[in-house]
């Protein structure tokens, strides 16, 4: 009888093997120490346009976009990654809205990403504008972009354009128009500013905003009345030499139709020797 | 890759393994003479590819060497690729073989999100996890350097050196293991 042969052990190769892998995991754990914080935007360098991951896509066009969303989300929060804001426009806008151009939260979070993190709110607003032109019922979007224009640019006509197109949109949420009273004020406005606010406490429907509209007309009023005194004031100076000796005498000059009274109907107080109007009560916002 | 899922495993299907195995040769040597066979067969497809590529970059007046690094690096990942496709067709058959390669292909080059995902939790345990299975994956990020070559980001120095000898250390595991497990395989 022929004994079989002997097959050979495999725990040789075995420990071979474990040997081997491990120096392999050495050697990476070495190597990303060593390049740890330097840039890793070689994923990006190859994502081409929406328009051809939609065809590459085979009808999962949104699914891919769920997918590149929540890619984008961990690969901006990744700070060690310095370089990570060079495509941030290329990715939300010309590829992940690209493949799902109804897609609110990638229009949102993109351009919350482009202005507070990577600081270009141009690049934001291009972003937003093509939400806008997607999305033409969503005032949200329009929200943003004017949010945008008047926090983070200062640009206030332009904000004023955009809250305009979000207060046209249908179901809009009565903040925006708060915010659009607001950013008159702070344009110096204080007139337009005055008008929004009081449209807004006539309208309002609840007794908060009420309240809180009504804090605003009378502080704007007081600033607008005033402001329309003192330049009546110093018509009044041009024309006679003096200062008016009351405030009815602007009216009885003619250089003030309409003497106002303050919030409280009050007339507002008058130094005739310094020509100059105050108001004696407290102003509610305290600015 | 597609060629060598079927490598061994259609070797066995077909019986021929037997009239190899008769032979005096040891099982490891038929695995790695696989794996040789099948590296010498990228290598003439890559070489060729690359010529035609380096050809036509020339012909519009393109000649940069970061690309004949970038080819190299390629192929090494052709070959571990192939070491692990090599691997799975000692282990299964060719439709499992060709999924399991296919899925490290791709959990290859996103090893790099275990580190996200590390940096995000709180436990201990979840972490070290992560760590192990970022180190005992295979890496494939080191091999693509191809995008950086492109748009003219420099390359880290030492990236062709440390590829080699990852591919050498973590390729010589995959077919150490290959072997391993054909060597006390049933042929039936």
């Amino acid at each position: 009888m022929i004994a079989a042969p002997a097959r050979p052990r495999r725990w040789p190769m075995v420990i071979l093997a474990v040997l081997l892998l491990a120096a392999a995991a050495s050697a990476q754990a070495a190597n990303e120490k060593r390049s740890a914080g330097s840039a890793a935007i070689a994923p990006l360098l190859y994502l081409p346009s929406g328009r051809y991951l939609r065809v590459a896509s085979l009808g999962f066009d949104g699914i891919a976009a769920d997918a590149l969303y929540l890619w984008s989300i961990q690969y901006y929060s990744n700070y060690r990654i310095e370089d990570r804001y060079r495509y941030v426009e290329h990715i939300y806008r010309d590829i992940i809205t690209d493949l799902d151009p109804h897609y609110m939260d990638a229009y949102l979070t993109g351009a919350l990403i482009m202005v507070i993190e990577a600081k270009q709110p141009e690049s934001a607003l291009r972003l937003l504008d093509k939400g806008i032109a997607n999305n033409p019922a969503e005032w949200i979007l329009a929200f943003e972009a004017g949010y945008v224009c008047y926090n983070d640019l200062r640009d206030y006509p332009r904000a004023a354009a955009y809250f305009e197109r979000a207060i046209a949109a249908p179901d809009v949420h009565p903040i925006v128009r708060r915010f659009y009273a607001e950013m008159y004020d702070r344009a110096g406005d204080k007139r337009t500013s005055l008008k929004e606010w009081s449209a807004i406490e006539e309208t309002a429907d609840d007794d908060y905003v009420r309240a809180v509209a009504w804090n605003h007309v009378h502080d704007l009023k007081v600033d607008v009345d005033l402001g329309d005194i003192r330049s009546a004031t110093e018509a009044f100076h041009a024309r006679f030499g003096r200062w008016p000796a009351s405030l009815p005498d602007l009216e009885r000059a003619g250089v003030l139709r309409d003497l106002p009274l303050d919030p409280e109907g009050r007339p507002y107080d008058y130094d005739a020797a310094a020509g100059r109007a105050g108001y004696g009560g407290s102003r509610v916002l305290g600015r | 890759m597609l060629l060598g899922i079927g490598l061994v495993s259609r070797e066995i299907e077909r019986r021929t393994v037997y009239v190899l195995l008769a032979k005096p040769m040891h099982r490891a040597e038929f695995v790695l003479g696989k794996y040789v066979g099948l590296v010498l067969t990228l290598l003439v497809n890559t070489g060729v590819m690359a010529a035609v590529f380096v050809a036509v970059l020339l012909a519009k007046g393109i000649a940069d060497p970061a690309l004949g690094v970038a080819i190299v690096m390629l192929y090494m990942e052709f070959l571990l690729i192939t070491a692990l496709a090599i691997l799975f067709s000692c282990l299964s058959n060719p439709i499992i073989s060709c999924l399991l390669t296919l899925a490290l292909y791709v959990i290859g080059h996103l090893v790099w999100s275990l580190d996200l995902l590390r940096a995000r939790l709180a436990s201990g345990a979840a972490k070290a996890a992560c760590t192990f299975l970022s180190l005992v994956l295979p890496n494939l990020a080191p091999f693509d350097i191809k995008g950086q070559v492109v748009h003219g980001v420099p390359v880290a120095p030492g990236s062709l050196a440390f590829a080699a000898g990852y591919l050498v250390l973590y390729g010589g595991a995959v077919l150490a293991l290959a072997c391993a497990t054909f060597q006390r395989k049933e042929l039936q």
